[in-house]
């Protein structure tokens, strides 16, 4: 079973997804926080992570470097999921690696976990 | 006493024996200096080189007072006279050196310079001064010529006037160094000028005392004024400065005085009315040029500011883009994400209890949207908006109707939170204000809006994880009374919710700024209700603020005036007349 890694604080965002993935047949961990998502990170060994930036104090992308730079999770696909539109976000996100930028608004949920399967 | 080889001077200073130079180079520089001092003081009196004008105008009165010493001492044979001089001239000389290095760093810092500076100074001088009246400064006496043999003070005195020259040559030459490439050009050229000043001051009175070649002593003096002329210019013109002006400047003194010097030699008429007409056209064209390419730079100048201050709206304008959009679009994605899994099938098998928050989270999001929608389209609308006393719309309104029927809509909304909505009544005659009724309305709406959302009762149940620090009921309490100098009406409406917390308070009237405790409470907000708030009640001249402690309460203060038709007219008439 295709496990996911989802990074998000906004409670409604969780119960979207997390249901349709649920339906889709796919395990999804759900983080709020920077340190909550390094430690599911590194002790779950998901298989691809969902992140958003807007994480109310925190930066998503901070969080998503370091998961980057650490050796045991470094080679985990990381797609950003967020409505932030920002040209500044996604240049600093290519830089960090991840393999996709995208704007929640612009996808449903079922186009996200056909992205999802496609990286696996 | 009487020196015995020098006949007497008339008038304190004026004696046959001295050379005429010596005049020459005294007086008439002095007083130029004297009123270029004067000069520069009055055109600086006002603007932001105000101190440097003053220490300027300090250094000339010195210059001024050290010049008239240095004739006394030249001219005269009361013995008296002479040894009192000589005892503190060179003093002066240290004064007017001093100066200067403390003029050059207020001048280029634009600030006073810092205390240890100006003690040092100050330490250095006074121990000079400590010894002027002892014989290590002036020693023996000849009464013959009228000289004193000097004491070894007269080394410490060559001692302080290389230490203050070395002082500000070094100090110039960093500036420049650190300067940018825009006022490299004008330091070097102030430096420039302000060495040369010293040096022809200083520097040949020290080279003559040392040489006894007193003529270049007297020649240097000649530059005093001439170097202080050109550091004015440079101060008054410092703005607008610009090599090219300079040279433009330059070029047509220079012309002027050159054909104005022909006058001197020019032997027939024909010549002279030649040179006279040419004179007059240098003269008329030459400041008409030069005024036309000052303007120019000023205009450039202009532009530039112009340009900066564009640059700067034109970043807070796609800052607001960006935030608008980013709030535009999260209810549309859950609204989009949850229409998506009905048309494909997901909510048929979903238990009725789960389906229900879906569609809930669906109604919100889309109240949302309507809110955000409405809020941004208002905030750009009602930036910087004034509501003009002679416009139709506005008319006087009792704001005590007003808050009335605002609270009433919110009387359900009170009940459902289990909330205390109360308007104080009062016995005042509250006068009614200039206005417009829709705007004012939904100013106090967002008001008191944010009491209500921000007040917990414990009763709705996201609430009930934000504690209630204190017992009793939550309670909003509204009242309305005279302002202090019973010109307007002061509204005040106070909560005891969870109060703002410091960090947010100087942010909290700017867009889409929340507190975050706010966020906690209540995630949905647009972070544009109290900005818009602002708007509307600085708009009808008023003032809106508030006091707050956290967990405690708030209390949202608005000042409205009355503003009387009559004085709206007065305004208007005066700002025409102006």
């Amino acid at each position: 079973m295709t496990k996911v890694l989802l990074i998000e604080d906004d409670p409604i965002q969780i119960m979207i997804l997390g249901t349709k993935m649920k339906i889709e047949g796919i395990l999804c961990i759900v983080a709020r926080n920077g340190k909550e998502a390094l430690i599911a990170a590194t002790s779950e060994k998901p298989d691809i992570i969902l992140s958003d930036i807007l994480l109310g104090a925190e930066n998503g992308l901070d969080i998503v470097e370091k998961i980057k730079k650490n050796k045991k999770t470094k080679d985990i696909p990381i797609i950003i999921f967020t409505n932030y539109a920002d040209k500044k976000a996604m240049e600093r996100a290519e830089s960090i690696g991840v393999v996709e930028y995208i704007i929640k608004s612009g996808v449903t949920p079922k186009k996200i976990i056909e992205k999802i399967r496609g990286y696996n | 006493m009487f020196c015995t080889d020098v006949p007497a001077p008339f008038l304190l200073i004026f004696s046959e024996t001295v050379p005429q130079l010596l005049y020459f180079s005294h007086i008439p520089t002095a007083f130029i200096a004297l009123i270029l001092g004067f000069f520069v003081f009055s055109k600086t009196r006002k603007g932001r080189n105000k101190f440097a004008g003053q220490l300027l105008l300090i250094v000339s009165l010195l210059f001024t007072v050290w010049s008239i010493l240095d004739i006394i001492l030249w001219t005269n044979i009361d013995s008296d006279r002479v040894a009192f001089v000589w005892s503190i001239i060179n003093f002066m000389a240290l004064l007017v050196s001093s100066c200067t290095l403390y003029f050059s760093y207020v001048f280029l810092e634009n600030k006073d310079a810092p205390l240890p500076f100006k003690v040092l100074i100050g330490f250095l001088l006074l121990s000079y001064a400590v010894f002027i009246p002892t014989n290590i400064n002036l020693d023996i006496f000849n009464l013959s010529n009228c000289e004193f043999e000097e004491g070894l003070l007269v080394n410490y005195y060559y001692f302080l006037e290389i230490v203050f020259f070395s002082c500000l040559l070094i100090y110039l030459i960093k500036k420049i160094a650190k300067a940018g490439k825009e006022r490299k050009k004008i330091i070097a050229l102030f430096s420039l000028g302000v060495i040369c000043f010293l040096l022809s001051f200083s520097g040949s009175n020290l080279f003559g005392n040392i040489t006894k070649h007193w003529e270049i002593a007297q020649y240097g003096l000649f530059g005093m004024p001439l170097f202080m002329a050109f550091l004015i210019y440079l101060i008054i013109e410092y703005r607008v400065f610009n090599i090219k002006l300079l040279a433009a400047q330059a070029l047509i003194i220079s012309i002027i005085i050159l054909i104005g010097s022909q006058f001197f030699f020019i032997q027939t008429d024909t010549n002279r009315t030649l040179t006279a007409i040419i004179l007059f056209l240098v003269i008329i064209f030459g400041f008409w040029l030069v005024k036309s390419v000052k303007k120019e730079y000023e205009q450039k100048e202009e532009l530039e500011i112009a340009n900066i201050e564009l640059k700067k709206l034109d970043q807070a304008k796609s800052d607001f883009i960006n935030i608008a959009s980013h709030q535009l679009r999260t209810p549309i994605t859950v609204i989009q994400g949850v229409a998506s899994m009905m048309l494909e099938g997901d909510m048929d098998k979903m238990p009725l209890k789960e389906k229900q928050e879906f569609y809930r989270a669906v109604y919100d999001k889309s109240r949302k949207l309507q809110t955000i929608i409405h809020d941004i389209l208002n905030s750009t609308e009602l930036e910087g908006k004034e509501y003009n006393a002679m416009d139709e719309k506005m008319n006087s309104i009792d704001l005590q109707e007003l808050i009335g029927k605002v609270i009433k809509d919110f009387e359900v909304e009170a009940k459902e939170r289990d909330l205390d909505l109360i308007f104080i009544p009062t016995k005042e005659n509250i006068p009614k204000i200039n206005g417009q009724e829709k705007y004012l309305e939904e100013a106090f709406i967002n008001l008191i809006n944010n009491a209500v959302k921000y007040t917990p009762s414990g009763k709705i149940t996201n609430e009930i994880r934000i504690a209630r620090t204190k017992k009793g009921r939550a309670k909003i309490e509204i009242s309305i009374e005279n302002n202090k100098d019973n010109k307007g009406v002061l509204i005040k409406i106070k909560d005891n919710g969870i109060g703002i917390p410091v960090e947010a308070a100087p942010n909290l009237f700017k867009r889409f700024s929340r507190a975050k405790n706010a966020v906690n409470m209540y995630t949905d907000g647009t972070g544009l209700g109290l900005y818009i708030v602002k708007e509307i009640v600085e708009g009808h001249g008023g003032k809106v603020w508030f006091e707050s402690e956290l967990n405690k309460g708030t209390t949202f203060f608005v000042d409205l005036p009355i503003v009387t038709k009559e004085l709206n007219i007065k305004k208007r008439i005066l700002s025409k007349d102006s």
